[in-house]
């Protein structure tokens, strides 16, 4: 132990130059020989290398003459190609005065500067028994002198006190409510509403779709809804070729002549399934590829997705006009805690 | 025109018939059956169009397969919707009018024809919108800008990190 305190005290020393009694080693890294650069061994090469360092830092002196060169030569305010043309060369010249600063300090410091290596011995870290007794002292007059343990009353409402306080953090979590009820189960969807065009608003009309075609719809127009209700409404009118759909059992008379229409809203993670390819029939969700195969009652055949896109059954009314002969019968979306 | 070659996704390259063979074609084709006939100048031309509404139109109706500022994207079974850089107006005009490829119709009952203008101008209008930063990478948008500055910036920084560390050269 004693052996151990000298060696903590001993100075600083270079390694290489410095001789250990053979004990000490086993508590060092082994020695390291001085190193010998080809600078060192030779002062053309060290000239050389000196001249390299300062062709770094004058490339840095003309980066920075280059920056202010560039904001003088540019003014963004004139057009966007100058914006564009200022961007580019303040940014280039900024890089090229700190990559040639970077450069020659490293350059330096690899190449000039002393390769060997030091120990830098390190002290003690606890504190002397002296200055801890005094420490433990300082506290204990301090708590002393609050006279806490004779003074109950205060004790007591001082606990009742700061016991109070760890209950705001709990109440405030009633924020985090209420529960969403039946929010996430029903859309406006319902019987007898019309399918409107999601962008024009106008009614989408038979005919409307040429085989091959899909159009977004929603019961009212985009303006009139909440963006929580908006959120999950959008559905896809889609025809397909004359014969193609399969229906899902029951659901017979849910597509009209070839039109089905299905909830834009992957089952997955909710994002828009906004590609449809024409020719494969295939709802393509650019999220996570979860893939639906229309003609088959959008069943999944890729991806993610747990569940079909659920289904809309549609109808048309006497002025041809596309409408929903009910709501959806199943939540629309992605899973969600209470769904079952 | 003709194709290259039978594979997912047909590329774009140049055209090795006229203009005059591609119209002899078209008629011999169009004496096979109905369809949309070859839009005139004045179908396509978008002139006094409302680009802020054909804004709305393409990201309802395209984007989700053509990207908002019509890059182009990856779609199933190898195939991919093409970016719109190089695509001029009569293009985007047949395209929507005949779905090519995988690609859904937009009949006139769908999009009118000023509805399918408007979309036209919004497309062109984004691709001569200049890129002020220097490279537009493809106008993806922060993730793309984000991913190449951490790519590029964590190379560059792991080169100086090596050279820094690396050991001493020694002389002989």
């Amino acid at each position: 132990m004693s052996e151990h305190n000298s060696e903590k005290h001993a100075p600083a020393s270079v390694l290489a130059a410095a001789s250990h009694a053979s004990e000490e080693e086993s508590v060092r890294p082994p020695l390291i020989e001085r190193v010998i650069r080809p600078q060192d061994a030779d002062p053309k090469r060290a000239r050389r290398s000196e001249r390299l360092i300062a062709l770094f830092f004058l490339l840095s002196a003309v980066g920075t003459i280059g920056f202010i060169a560039a904001y003088v030569a540019y003014h963004p305010s004139n057009s966007t190609s100058e914006t564009q043309s200022s961007n580019v060369w303040l940014g280039a010249s900024l890089a090229l005065t700190l990559a040639g600063l970077a450069a020659g300090i490293i350059g330096w410091v690899r190449w000039l500067m002393p390769a060997h290596e030091t120990v830098q011995e390190r002290h003690g870290l606890a504190s002397s028994e002296d200055e801890l007794t005094d420490a433990a002292q300082v506290v204990m007059t301090g708590f002393d002198e609050t006279a806490l343990p004779r003074r109950s009353l205060l004790k007591r409402s001082l606990g009742l006190s700061l016991g109070l306080l760890a209950l705001p953090p709990i109440v405030i979590l009633r924020d985090l409510g209420p529960l969403p009820e039946k929010k996430l189960r029903t859309t406006l969807w319902e019987k007898n509403s019309p399918l409107l065009n999601a962008e024009t608003g106008k009614p989408v009309k038979l005919g409307d779709l040429a085989v091959g075609s899909f159009t977004t719809v929603v019961p009212k127009p985009v303006d009139d809804m909440t963006p929580e209700e908006y959120a999950k409404t959008p559905v896809l009118l889609i025809r397909l070729e004359p014969g193609l759909n399969k229906p899902f059992p029951g659901r017979e008379n849910w597509a009209y002549q070839d039109h089905v229409a299905y909830s834009k809203i992957c089952t997955h993670v909710g994002c828009p399934v906004g590609l449809y390819q024409k020719q494969s029939h295939k709802l393509l969700c650019p999220c996570h590829q979860s893939t639906f195969l229309v003609p088959e009652a959008c069943k999944v055949v890729f991806g993610p997705a747990a569940r079909r896109l659920p289904q809309l059954p549609i109808t048309v009314n006497a002025s041809g006009e596309f409408i929903a002969t009910a709501g959806f019968d199943e939540p629309v979306g992605p899973s969600f805690w209470e769904r079952g | 025109m003709p194709l290259k070659q039978q594979e997912a996704q047909a590329v774009r390259k140049p055209n090795r018939y006229t203009d005059e063979q591609i119209a002899d074609l078209a008629a011999y084709v169009a004496s096979l059956g109905p369809g949309p006939a070859v839009p005139g100048k004045d179908q396509y031309t978008p002139s006094g169009a409302d680009i802020g509404f054909g804004g709305n139109l393409f990201r309802t109706n395209c984007s989700s397969c053509h990207n908002f500022v019509g890059a182009g994207g990856a779609l199933a079974d190898g195939k991919d919707a093409p970016s719109l850089r190089n695509a001029t107006d009569k293009e985007i005009y047949e395209a929507m009018l005949t779905g090519p490829g995988t690609m859904p119709v937009f009949s006139d009952n769908q999009l009118t024809e000023k509805e399918k203008q408007d979309i036209i101008a919004y497309v062109q209008d984004v691709k001569a919108e200049p890129d002020p930063g220097g490279a537009g990478l493809g106008r993806s948008g922060a993730v793309a800008e984000g991913l190449v500055g951490f790519l590029g910036g964590i190379v560059v920084l792991a080169g100086v990190a090596m050279w820094i560390g690396a050991r001493a050269k020694r002389a002989g």
